[in-house]
């Protein structure tokens, strides 16, 4: 039972969508610091 | 009781939920034709060299394209879902079709009063109507009976599964699609209310009989319909990828708790979000944007991480169990991509993820907003979420249910493949066109930005032209894939081949 | 199956592409969302939200005559060019469909800019610095300013406020 237990904890059970998803995250990351690198370049304003 | 076998799926559908599904569905689908339309003629007019509507038929249009396409054809469609999730997934009746009937017609009636009156020029205050712009008292108390209605929808489904357990149609949990629509029935239920109570008041000084609404106000509460009425969209979008993942593959949620676990952050915390729209208002603390913009530390937005990786990978675990094991991606090739609704559904999950759901929390930044609030970039957004996400799950789901509700066989099986790539691609070069020109500035909701008769004669960076064009051409093509899906849904209901 | 009722026990533990998925999505989200309160002590560029309640519009209005009559150093298609110190308070009236009045502003200078409307809702939009805020009516708004690069920048109306808004242009420059 622990065994059973212990074996799918470690499964990697869609490898092709969690891969997929990185892919997404880093997109997600890219977009975000190019946001950030316009956000500095306006006025300053508070 | 009377109930039929679905020869398809097994199903016990009840009479009366197979009847207001399918006219809540055409409905839906009427309106997303005008809707549509209207949008044709908005990507015409925002297309430079082609600049086609005058400007108060742009306003006019612009106004109606948001009503019909945003509200009417979603909300038509998630009622439609209302009752399949509740009655015919849970082999049970709809308990009260009476009062199933009177939210639709209430529904019909707020949004017959809207169309006629936005036609006939009497309000012209885009989708937003921010006080003090004026319209006739007629759009507003189409809004209130338009809203009163789709919260005695909504309230229908709570009345069906309560009915269910005492039928004992279920023993403990809801299936994942009903507990997905519970979370949206819950959130509209809100959302709706917040629309009831900013629409009756103005309903009021529209006819002069309350002197004053706070602009600042109206802009929250507003938002509070606005927003997280879009939030209804993703919860029933969400839960339409769970169920065609599972009609079309026999796909099981990967692991039912994490699922779960989403919609109920989405039920904590996706409605607050209505402060996307006031970042850089007055009045607020920033304290107070910062909390609401990101649902509470972006948990909401996790919710939706979750499940944009939870649905391929029941698809991925239901491929390789069917001998697809092959390497990473052996699974994707051997995918049913000429099912439409198996194609809609993956497309919309692509769609909203990368384009919509990561520029949504882009844009919510606080920071950021400043050089993203009102311009072609916010449009482009929204677009990627609700079109390329939620309006193609739902092309799907109409191509999934026309069979099982309907009991007809879909007309011109090619095209239909076809169509929903045909759709996105257009969709997605418009919307990045949106964003692209929204970076150089470009405003949305603007009939003439080259500003010609202006005192003051500006232009913008001659790279937003292009990119304009290019929102112009994917608006073309995303019409023409839109004008596709009526032919073959209308068609496919009125004459497709009947199933035994 | 989604379509199905799930078997009685499904609260069962994840697998470890779950574990890993849930953990970095969570991860970046709580970094997008502490970037938020953070920057508003390490960076330059936040959005204000100095309000003040305008109670009667004349008395705006009466603020920015004001001021036009005080630093006007000229005209610009007929509307007054004002120079205000660095460091005051300078006020900007949009109504449909006009700013008003055209503000000359020193580069690395800082100014209070007030924002109100006498009619409707419009959007502040300095093009092509591409930044952007609300006008509410009723409402003035505080934006404390440090242009950082010289030459002509445009105001354009980007809320939707009638059939002129496209005329809505307004002008600044920077010095």
């Amino acid at each position: 039972m622990e065994e059973e237990k212990e074996k799918h904890e470690n499964k990697m059970e869609a490898p092709g969508t969690f891969a997929l998803s990185i892919i997404f995250l880093v997109a997600f990351i890219v977009m975000w610091f190019a946001h950030l690198k316009w956000l500095v370049e306006i006025w300053g304003v508070r | 009781m009377d109930y039929r076998i679905c020869s398809l799926t097994g199903l016990k559908i009840n009479k009366p939920a197979e009847d207001l599904i399918k006219w809540n569905m055409v409905t839906a689908i009427l309106f997303l034709a005008i809707g549509g339309f209207m949008g044709l003629l908005m990507a015409l007019t925002r297309w430079p060299s082609v600049h086609y509507l005058d400007t108060s038929h742009y306003y006019r249009f612009l106004t109606l394209h948001g009503f019909d396409a945003l509200l009417l054809w979603i909300l038509f469609f998630e009622v439609a879902l209302v009752h399949f999730t509740s009655a015919v997934l849970l082999n049970t009746r709809v308990v009260a079709p009476f009062s199933a009937w009177i939210a639709y017609a209430l529904m019909l009636v707020g949004a017959a009063f809207v169309n006629i009156v936005v036609f006939a020029g009497k309000a012209d205050v885009l989708f937003t109507s921010y006080v003090p712009l004026k319209a006739n008292g007629v759009y507003y108390l189409g809004i209130i009976i338009f809203a009163v209605g789709a919260i005695v929808a909504f309230a229908n489904f709570f009345a069906n599964i309560i009915q269910a357990r005492r039928d004992k149609a279920y023993q403990h949990s809801l299936p994942l699609g009903t507990f997905g629509l519970a979370a949206a029935s819950i959130i509209g239920i809100v959302t709706l209310a917040h629309g009831a109570v900013i629409m009756i008041p103005v309903f009021f000084w529209s006819i002069d009989l309350i002197k004053y609404i706070d602009p600042a106000t109206y802009r929250l509460v507003f938002w509070g319909l606005g927003h997280p009425s879009q939030q209804i969209n993703v919860c029933a979008m969400v839960a339409m990828w769970y169920m065609t993942a599972g009609f079309v593959l026999g796909a099981k949620p990967v692991n039912e708790k994490l699922s779960r676990t989403a919609f109920v952050l989405y039920i904590l915390f996706i409605n607050v979000a209505s402060e996307h729209h006031l970042l850089v208002d007055p009045v607020l603390s920033s304290w107070h944007k910062i909390i609401n913009t990101s649902y509470v530390m972006h948990l909401a937005v996790l919710a939706s991480m979750i499940h944009a990786f939870a649905i391929p990978a029941s698809i991925e675990v239901a491929l390789r169990n069917k001998g697809y094991t092959k390497g990473l991606f052996d699974w994707l090739k051997n995918a049913p991509w000429g099912n439409p609704a198996f194609s809609a559904t993956f497309l919309s999950i692509i769609g909203f993820g990368f384009l919509g759901g990561t520029t949504g929390v882009i844009f919510g930044t606080e920071q950021f907003n400043i050089i993203r609030h009102n311009t072609f970039a916010i449009t482009g957004h929204f677009h990627a979420t609700v079109v390329s996400g939620t309006t193609i799950a739902f092309m799907g789901g109409t191509y999934l249910l026309i069979p099982y509700i309907f009991r007809r066989n879909l007309v011109l099986p090619k095209l239909a493949a076809i169509q929903p790539y045909l759709y996105a691609i257009g969709v997605a070069v418009m919307l990045i066109g949106m964003m692209a020109a929204g970076t150089y500035g470009v405003p949305r909701r603007h009939w003439d930005i080259t500003f010609s008769n202006a005192i003051f004669s500006f232009s913008f960076d001659p790279s937003a032209d292009m990119f304009l064009s290019m929102m112009g051409v994917g608006g073309l093509f995303a019409a023409l894939g839109g004008a596709m899906f009526i032919i073959i849904s209308l068609g496919s209901i009125m004459f497709g081949r009947k199933i035994q | 199956m989604a379509i199905k009722e799930p078997e009685r026990i499904w609260w069962k533990p994840f697998t470890r592409d779950e574990r890993l998925w849930v953990a970095m999505a969570l991860l970046w989200m709580m970094g997008s969302f502490v970037f938020m309160p953070v920057y508003h002590f390490i960076g330059a560029q936040n959005p204000p939200s100095e309000t003040y309640r305008v109670r009667d519009h004349e008395k705006f209005r009466a603020l920015v005559d004001g001021m036009v009559a005080k630093y006007k150093v000229g005209e610009d298609k007929g509307v007054p060019v004002v120079k205000p110190e660095p460091g005051s308070d300078v006020f900007m009236q949009a109504s449909m469909w006009q700013w008003y009045p055209v503000l000359e502003l020193e580069k690395g200078k800082t100014y209070r800019i007030h924002l109100s409307s006498m009619d409707i809702t419009h959007g502040f939009s300095i093009q092509p610095i591409n930044m952007n805020f609300m006008v509410v009516p009723d409402y003035d708004y505080v934006l404390t300013l440090t242009p950082t690069t010289a030459g002509d920048y445009y105001i354009v109306c980007n809320e939707f406020c009638g059939l002129g808004h496209h005329l809505m242009v307004g002008k600044m420059i920077i010095k």
